[in-house]
């Protein structure tokens, strides 16, 4: 299976790339004063708005380093309501592609609730990879900003 | 240049401009009995990402902003590749995984006591003998070498059902697409067997391109060689 492999801080971590309809570079967003930090922002995506959360803010309370190689990963994620939406993900050295297998990954051997959104882990010559799917990313957050109950657009 | 050296990440040790990149200078790298070059090694490559470090140029990223903002243009369903080639001044195009071989010009050997249209004669194909057909003599377009022509001959090889058949052409135009749903018929002044070739018309920039039918072709092909 292939995976997109980037960085949170010093960790690498992978996303599989059917989970992800686009990888565009990390473009300037337009600022949403009062949302919380984790929200990068928004831009126009072919006509429609998307939000960016910035992963390694939301994660590790560290806002991302803006680089060329820090670009935003469009993915789908579906709400419990069963509607889609895409959402961009602001990931650092989103620079490489690489094959790994699925079984070949293992529990991660701690649950804490803080690391409720982190997958199972590759181990490989360099340490551990940790496998993120967009649909925990998007549950870690506070869904209400997404998809207001009031308000369906 | 100096601004250039700043800019560099200090990390990045430039070991393959001490040790060359094939190694041919003493201390050879370990690593380059295995990967031989160093575009084949992971330090290399790592030290080539590392491009992407840095901070982001104002105007690629204007840019990228205006392009994504663009609505995506949508996939025109349905479109198939030919080779389109020109036979004496008229256009005509086979779908292009009919195609097996584009061939310099190369001399064709006229088969004694034949007088056939179609069959001009044998031809060396990649070693191989085959028979070299005129398509031109079989749609009756007029010989293609009747008068001087600006073009650049070539011989076509195409497949039919496992057969190579082989033709002479005028020029070779290069692959295009066309819409099925574009396809218009072939005009009315296109009458009796060589309506049959024609599977329709499709325009390509200025002119009309007639794009052939392989299985009239095949039928009558085959015919004239057994």
């Amino acid at each position: 299976m292939l995976f997109l492999r980037f960085n949170l801080g010093e960790s690498r971590y992978a996303l599989a790339t059917h989970d992800v309809v686009e990888i565009v570079p990390g473009i300037r967003l337009t600022k949403l004063p009062t949302a919380p930090d984790y929200v990068a922002g928004l831009f126009n995506y072919r006509g429609r708005s998307v939000p960016v959360i910035d992963v390694s803010c939301l994660l590790l309370k560290k806002n991302s380093i803006r680089r060329l190689s820090t670009r935003v990963v469009l993915v789908t994620v579906r709400h419990a309501a069963g509607s889609d939406q895409v959402l961009g993900l602001l990931v650092e050295q989103a620079t490489e592609t690489v094959k790994l297998d699925e079984k070949l990954f293992v529990r991660a051997g701690i649950q804490t609730p803080e690391a409720l959104c982190l997958g199972p882990v590759f181990p490989d010559a360099e340490g551990l990879i940790t496998r993120l799917t967009p649909q925990v990313i998007f549950e870690h957050m506070d869904e209400s900003l997404l998809f207001p109950a009031s308000n369906h657009t | 240049m100096a601004k250039k050296r700043q800019s560099q990440n200090p990390s990045i040790d430039r070991c393959w401009s001490s040790i060359g990149v094939w190694g041919n200078q003493k201390p050879r790298c370990e690593k380059l009995a295995e990967v031989v070059h160093c575009r084949n090694c992971d330090v290399f490559s790592r030290a080539g990402r590392g491009v992407f470090e840095r901070r982001p140029p104002t105007e690629y990223m204007s840019q990228w902003r205006k392009a994504l903002a663009k609505p995506q243009r949508k996939k025109v369903r349905g479109r198939r590749g030919v080779m389109v080639f020109r036979l004496a001044d008229e256009w005509y195009a086979l779908p292009v995984n009919r195609l097996r071989e584009i061939a310099s010009l190369r001399p064709v050997h006229r088969i004694p006591h034949s007088t056939s249209k179609v069959v001009s004669g044998i031809v060396n194909i990649g070693g191989e003998v085959r028979l070299c057909y005129s398509l031109a003599g079989l749609l009756g377009v007029g010989e293609p070498y009747s008068k001087p022509d600006s073009g650049c001959p070539r011989m076509l090889v195409i497949e039919l059902d496992d057969e190579l058949f082989v033709f002479p052409v005028n020029e070779v135009s290069g692959l295009e697409h066309y819409a099925e749903s574009a396809l218009t018929p072939p005009p009315a002044t296109v009458a009796g067997e060589r309506r049959e070739f024609l599977l329709g018309m499709f325009s390509s920039g200025k002119r009309q391109v007639a794009l052939l039918n392989t299985d009239a072709l095949k039928h009558n092909l085959k015919g004239i060689s057994a």
